[in-house]
């Protein structure tokens, strides 16, 4: 099967977009709704990127922050996280990284990384080191403490954001896994995700 | 007076934006940006929504820029620092970057704030299928939009189907985060189904034909925004030629 950015777009890959979207928005909502005191916003976009791959990935994640950006121009900067957690949650589905526990470790340890070093980047240039979230608590203690400001943000979104990226990584594996094999296989990348039982089987 | 402003092309309140967003990046003095924050509110006071304006105003970039000030002023250590209480010193230097970066903030979201309000996705949709834009792009814009209140109505009935069931949502965390997954599941699997329909529906409607489609629904432009995009034009080179203030 062809892949890459030219072959990504399909109709089926386009029409998962606007799900991954609203998914961001709905698991946001839950969030609230259950008083969860973590961010479990970004269901949609890995979602999307593991089965979808990169491009598509990227574009639900874009497309999702300026969504929220129609009522909070603030989340419109941070479009930039959620797109390079696509991009990256896409090429390490593709190169099969989700297979095996091994895998899925350093996958979550790599996007932590790259998506705190994104978010420190738009916090620090954008906003000055704030967010207007609970998490600028953890920041100012970080300050107080002496740290710089690079610095403190940049720790404060890896703490924050490890337990983040795992749980909305952990969501979005199990529910990836109970979708129907019939669809999986219309997808450039949904392969690797169909159990071996229905292989067999076929 | 407030129809006129929503009849404008969206590519000319675009050009509003833009004119505005470059002006306030380039410039270092922040009475600019405040000047170009009051335009805002006059525009939105003209299209008639300047209390909804003022209503998501205050409940997104209010509060940020309230913690820049808290947290550049009284805690990040700069060299004038002068300590008052435990860890809270006050500095002067804090005080001018907190107003330099608060001002850009506030002048740039303000205008974003004021296109969302002032320009229906419809419009934006039709403005960029008449600029050619693929039809690929244009459906998945709007269908994403149409799409979010639907699956934020969807999850509502799901967690009350499922709290009839005996889903516990209240609790310690961990009873709260067991919670999710059964809530999340059914959503995903009943949304990719429908998504599956609707690919079957778009082909039998000939979506992906390699034809040049007609539209129902077109917008026309008028003398009026050929005038806003030269007067915008005109700002721009007059303040770059200017000097940048």
């Amino acid at each position: 099967m062809k892949r890459g950015l030219r072959y990504d777009f399909g109709l089926q890959a386009l029409m998962l977009i606007p799900v991954g979207v609203s998914l961001n928005v709905v698991g946001y909502q839950l969030c609230t709704i259950l008083k969860l005191p973590v961010f479990i916003d970004q269901i949609g976009t890995y979602l999307v990127a593991m089965v979808a791959g990169p491009w598509v990935g990227l574009m639900t994640g874009f497309l999702g922050n300026v969504v929220n950006g129609m009522l909070n121009p603030v989340a419109i900067p941070y479009g930039l996280v959620s797109m390079s957690i696509g991009l990256f949650a896409g090429y390490f589905s593709r190169f099969k990284f989700f297979n095996h526990l091994i895998g899925m470790i350093v996958a979550c340890g790599v996007l932590t990384i790259v998506s705190a070093g994104t978010a420190a980047i738009v916090t620090v240039f954008m906003f000055g080191g704030i967010t207007g979230a609970g998490t600028d608590l953890v920041t100012a203690a970080f300050l107080a403490a002496g740290r710089q400001l690079w610095d403190s943000v940049f720790s404060t979104n890896i703490i924050t954001g490890t337990i983040n990226t795992i749980l909305n990584f952990a969501i979005s594996y199990l529910v990836v896994k109970r979708i129907p094999p019939r669809f999986l296989v219309k997808l450039n990348y949904g392969a690797p995700y169909i159990s071996k039982e229905v292989l067999k089987h076929g | 007076m407030g129809k006129a402003i929503d009849n404008w092309y969206p590519s000319t309140k675009l050009m509003i934006v833009l004119t505005v967003i470059i002006i306030s990046m380039f410039s270092t003095a922040s009475i600019v940006q405040y000047v170009l924050f009051g335009l805002t509110l006059l525009l939105s006071v003209c299209s008639g929504k300047i209390l909804r304006f003022l209503n998501t105003f205050f409940k997104s970039i209010f509060i940020i820029v309230l913690f820049i000030f808290i947290v550049q002023v009284f805690i990040v250590k700069n060299e004038d620092s002068r300590p008052l209480w435990w860890f809270i010193s006050y500095s002067q230097i804090g005080l001018d970057t907190s107003i330099g970066l608060s001002s850009r903030i506030v002048a740039i979201s303000s205008v974003i704030i004021w296109f969302f309000q002032v320009t229906s996705v419809k419009d934006i949709v039709a403005a960029l299928e008449k600029a050619r834009i693929p039809k690929k792009v244009t459906f998945v814009i709007s269908a994403t939009i149409q799409l979010v209140p639907q699956m934020t109505k969807l999850s509502q009935t799901i967690s009350d189907a499922q709290r009839a069931r005996g889903i516990e949502t209240e609790g310690s965390v961990l009873v709260r985060m067991k919670a999710f997954i059964p809530m999340m599941g059914p959503l995903v699997l009943t949304s990719i189904q429908q998504t599956d329909e609707r690919v079957l529906t778009l082909e039998a409607r000939g979506f992906s034909a390699p034809l040049k489609k007609t539209v129902y629904y077109s917008l026309n432009k008028t003398a009026l925004d050929y005038v806003i995009v030269l007067v915008c034009l005109v700002g721009l080179i007059a303040y770059f030629v200017g000097g940048p203030l």
